[in-house]
Parts: C-alpha cells; sequence; structure tokens
C-alpha cells in the first residue's frame, strides 16, 4: 500500500505539486513567524513587551495580521502601470519562495539536487532587484521611483560581493551542488567553512543584509526620507505579499548562509548525529542567523548612500577578492589537506 | 584597522543587554498603577450631606453642575430647610478644576481616584445622584443680561448647549 502510494508520489505531477506546496508552506510560515519574532525582539529590546494581546502571549499576531490584511482594500494610484503595479509583490515573492528548492534541509531531503545550485540561487535573488524596479516604476509616484532608483543601486552593488563571497566555497568543495558543500562540511564545527573563510562569511552576511533592504541598508524603503520608498503605494494584499517576499528572503539568506557557512544540516559534534532529524540543527543554526539579523536591524541606525557604496566597492568587493586568492593560493600549495 | 567594528560591537552588546532587561510597560487594563494623592478623579456628592446652598452650581465655569432644590422638612422640626431633590454631574463637560470641591462648605462633593468615564450615549455620562433626575441639556446658569446698550459688540450672549439629536437619540 504503502509502497504503491510512494510510487506514485515519485512520478513528476505528484512531486511537483508537493514541492509546490511545501515551498509556499515554507515560506510564508517562515514569514510569519518572523514578522512576529521582529516585533517581539524590538519590543523586548526597546524595554517593552511587543505584541502579547492575542492568545498565547502574541504568538498568533499573524494570524490576526493575516486577516486585517486581507480585509483592507487593495488600492492603486491613478495613472499607475497596473500591469506593472500588481506584477511586482509576484516578481519580489516567487524568487524568494523558489530558491528553497536546492536548499538541503537534511540528509536526502533536498527538494531539488542542481549540481548548479549556487549559481542558481545567485542568478534568482538578482530578480529581486527587477520586482523593486517594478515597484517603482508602476506606482506612478516620485517616493516610490526614488525608492525604487536606490534599490536598484543598492541591490546590483552586493550583488557583486555576495557572488565572490561564495566563490571561495565552491574552490574549497569543488562543487556547485549544496548537497555536496554540506557534504564536504561533515565531522564536527571545526570542519565548517566558517572559520577557514571568515572574510567570506562575512561579506556573504553584510551583503545579504543589503539584498534583503534591512537596516542598516534599508535605503530603497527610507521611512524617514522617502517614507517607505518603492512600496509607498501599495495597500492590504498587495503590500503584505512584498513584505512577506522581504521576510522570506532573510529567512533565505540565514538558510543559504547556514548551509554554505555552518555546514547545514551537519551537527555540531559527531555523536549528535540525528539521522533525518539533522533538519533540527538546521533549523536551530538558521534561527541564531535569522536573530542576529532582527538584533542588528534594531541596533544600528541607516547608513547614508555614499557610505553604502563604499562599504561595497571599497571594503567588500576587495575583501572577498584577496580572500579568494588567499583561498585558491592554500589550495594549490596544500592540495592534499583539502581532499 | 582594529577599531573597525567596534561601534557596531559595543551597541550590539546594549541591545543585548536590554533584550533581557526588565520591562517597563504598564499592561493598563489588568494593572492599574496608583493615583497620586489630590488627584482629580470624577466628581462625587455625599447626598446625606449635601445642604443645597448651590454654591458648587454657581462657582462651576462649565455650568456642569445642575441641582434642582426645593424646601422641605427634612429633620422632623416643622421648619422646611432647602434639599436637593435633583442632582447631575455632566462628566462631558467637567473640566476638573476643583473649584466645586474648595468652595463646597460641607465637604460633600469630591473627587474619585476613578478616571475612566466612557460610554456610548453622552447622556449616559450625566451621573445623577438626587431622588429626581434632571435634565442635563438645561442650563442651569443662563447668562444674565446685562444691561448695556445692546451694540453688535456687546450683544447679549445666547448660551446654547451643543447637543446633537442623532447623537443622544440613542
Amino acid at each position: 500500500m504503502i509502497d504503491t502510494l510512494l510510487g506514485y508520489y515519485n512520478q513528476e505531477p505528484f512531486r511537483f505539486l508537493s514541492a509546490f506546496g511545501a515551498i509556499l508552506f515554507l515560506t510564508l510560515n517562515i514569514a510569519a513567524i518572523l514578522t512576529m519574532s521582529e516585533r517581539k525582539v524590538a519590543g523586548y529590546i526597546q524595554g517593552r513587551f511587543g505584541p502579547n494581546r492575542v492568545w498565547p502571549r502574541g504568538l498568533l499576531q499573524p494570524a490576526a495580521d493575516v486577516v486585517k490584511l486581507f480585509t483592507k482594500e487593495n488600492l492603486s494610484p491613478r495613472g499607475s502601470d497596473l500591469w506593472i503595479f500588481l506584477g511586482a509583490p509576484i516578481a519580489m515573492f516567487i524568487p524568494a519562495a523558489t530558491i528553497w528548492l536546492v536548499v538541503p534541509f537534511a540528509p536526502g531531503l533536498v527538494i531539488a539536487d542542481l549540481n548548479i545550485a549556487l549559481l542558481f540561487f545567485i542568478s534568482i535573488t538578482s530578480i529581486g532587484a527587477l520586482g523593486v524596479i517594478m515597484a517603482g516604476y508602476g506606482s506612478r509616484s516620485n517616493f516610490s521611483l526614488l525608492g525604487a532608483l536606490r534599490g536598484a543601486g543598492q541591490l546590483i552593488s552586493y550583488e557583486v560581493p555576495l557572488i565572490l563571497s561564495l566563490l571561495g566555497i565552491t574552490i574549497l568543495s569543488g562543487s556547485m551542488s549544496l548537497v555536496d558543500v554540506v557534504d564536504a562540511q561533515a565531522g564536527g564545527f571545526w570542519n565548517w567553512y566558517v572559520w577557514f573563510q571568515l572574510p567570506m562569511f562575512i561579506a556573504f552576511y553584510v551583503a545579504g543584509i543589503a539584498e534583503v533592504k534591512r537596516i542598516p541598508f534599508d535605503l530603497p524603503e527610507g521611512e524617514s526620507e522617502i517614507v517607505g520608498g518603492f512600496m509607498v503605494e501599495y495597500s492590504g494584499m498587495t503590500w503584505a505579499l512584498i513584505q512577506a517576499s522581504e521576510f522570506a528572503l532573510m529567512g533565505l539568506m540565514s538558510a543559504m548562509g547556514v548551509t554554505l557557512f555552518f555546514g547545514g544540516w551537519q551537527p555540531p559534534f559527531e555523536f549528535l548525529d540525528l539521522g533525518t532529524f539533522n533538519w533540527i540543527w538546521f533549523g536551530l543554526k538558521t534561527a541564531l542567523i535569522m536573530f542576529t539579523f532582527l538584533w542588528i536591524r534594531w541596533t544600528l541606525p541607516r547608513l547614508r548612500m555614499d557610505q553604502l557604496m563604499d562599504l561595497g566597492w571599497k571594503v567588500l568587493v576587495p575583501l572577498t577578492i584577496v580572500w579568494l586568492f588567499v583561498t585558491a593560493g592554500v589550495v594549490l600549495v596544500f592540495p592534499s589537506f583539502f581532499g | 584597522m582594529p577599531q573597525v567594528g567596534q561601534g557596531v560591537l559595543k551597541g550590539m552588546g546594549i541591545t543585548l543587554k536590554h533584550l533581557f532587561s526588565k520591562k517597563i510597560t504598564r499592561q493598563y487594563p489588568e494593572y492599574k498603577r496608583d493615583l497620586p494623592e489630590r488627584s482629580r478623579g470624577l466628581l462625587t456628592v455625599d447626598m446625606d450631606r449635601c445642604i443645597a446652598c448651590l454654591q458648587c452650581m454657581r462657582v462651576c465655569p462649565d455650568h456642569c453642575i445642575s441641582i434642582e432644590m426645593e424646601k422641605r422638612d427634612i429633620d422632623g422640626s416643622g421648619k422646611p430647610k432647602p434639599y436637593a431633590v435633583g442632582f447631575v454631574i455632566d462628566d462631558t463637560r467637567c473640566m476638573y478644576c476643583s473649584l466645586c470641591v474648595e468652595v463646597c462648605p460641607v465637604n460633600c462633593i469630591y473627587h474619585t481616584e476613578e478616571f475612566e468615564a466612557q460610554a456610548y450615549n453622552r447622556l449616559e455620562l450625566a451621573r445623577q445622584f438626587g431622588e429626581r433626575p434632571v435634565d442635563p441639556t438645561v442650563d442651569p446658569k443662563p447668562t444674565v443680561k446685562k444691561k448695556k446698550k445692546a451694540t453688535a459688540k456687546n450683544a447679549p450672549r445666547t448660551v446654547e448647549r451643543p447637543v446633537n439629536e442623532k447623537d443622544d437619540a440613542a
């Protein structure tokens, strides 16, 4: 019986549909949890409680938010380019959801083991910039356009250090498949790439925050100057979709950071191996990185535009290039040490 | 170079400390803090002590106290004394200036610590204390017309209470 079901399940339309459902479930739930925890962390850092009215202790706040947003009206400005205006949230959400395809959650638990998963990740994340530009252009609003221009500049600039920071991993593991990258980090936390690739991880982390457009790099939103940037004109579910895609992208950046630098689902010690349940380790590490995102969000002020560009081009890009050569040199000189 | 990132780390240390600090929020409906002494809450009247001297009604700048007084033989001495049959305090008008409390000779009108006055109907906020309800919409002390000639400059002010019939219909 079960074998028959599994046989059906492994056939193409079922695989496709279940992968689709799993990705949507994961993305939306991560977004919901992150909205709630963002407000909670914000409150706790500021000496408040955060949302605590919805049972239990405010943990069901996202459900209340969703009900509220569903009942709101979707407005579009007069003269807006409606197809582009309404397409922008989708263009932002789909990339944020799609990359979960290649993330390995546990041994054997990956939706698509692409041999070019890193390339897939890089190319799909850069679609996010398209969504920002579409939102700014379609809104027919000055603030939106300003925010979109800033967003385009920022996202495209920080693509470069983001891509460069991944190359060291590719050299070390000799593969672009994320499954191979995780396998190469087996055997305890000292084998994780974060130690040797620490400058690369810092570059990846900073560029990741910039790609997610969070404080200190949230110039595209810039509430104090351009009141919300590219998403000024959005309301109701379109706004919710943009927010959800940003939070999902944030969860995704954390998951990618864990996969590439913190050994993915590999437990910190070998005797803690849980088999298929290693997704618990993956989840724990991802949650920690997500927490640092929130923590930084409520600590640092926003950078100025020129400081942002300086940091990207004058610090992160040289840092990653230098460390890329260091990695390559070390691998060339001690080839046996790295298998 | 060694100083790069130190400010960030310091700031993050501070926020981490505050993350685990005691929260200072007072969760209002469940927790009410004690009001300070002599705080001016809603007014209340001790009708047993009231001698219907009408001083509070006269001194009230907002015209929020209306008293209906009649002579009545309260103590059975055969000598009728002033007695407040109706006594209404309109909380929608009161500005908590405490003048009535100061002026009362028998200290029968005073502030309570109650401060949450809310209702769906404005008439509900007019609290009745006497035996007989008093209409709070009638001005208890209409402006006395002065005997000057009525010019455009000092035309007599007519006192009209802005009562929205639609609001109060419920």
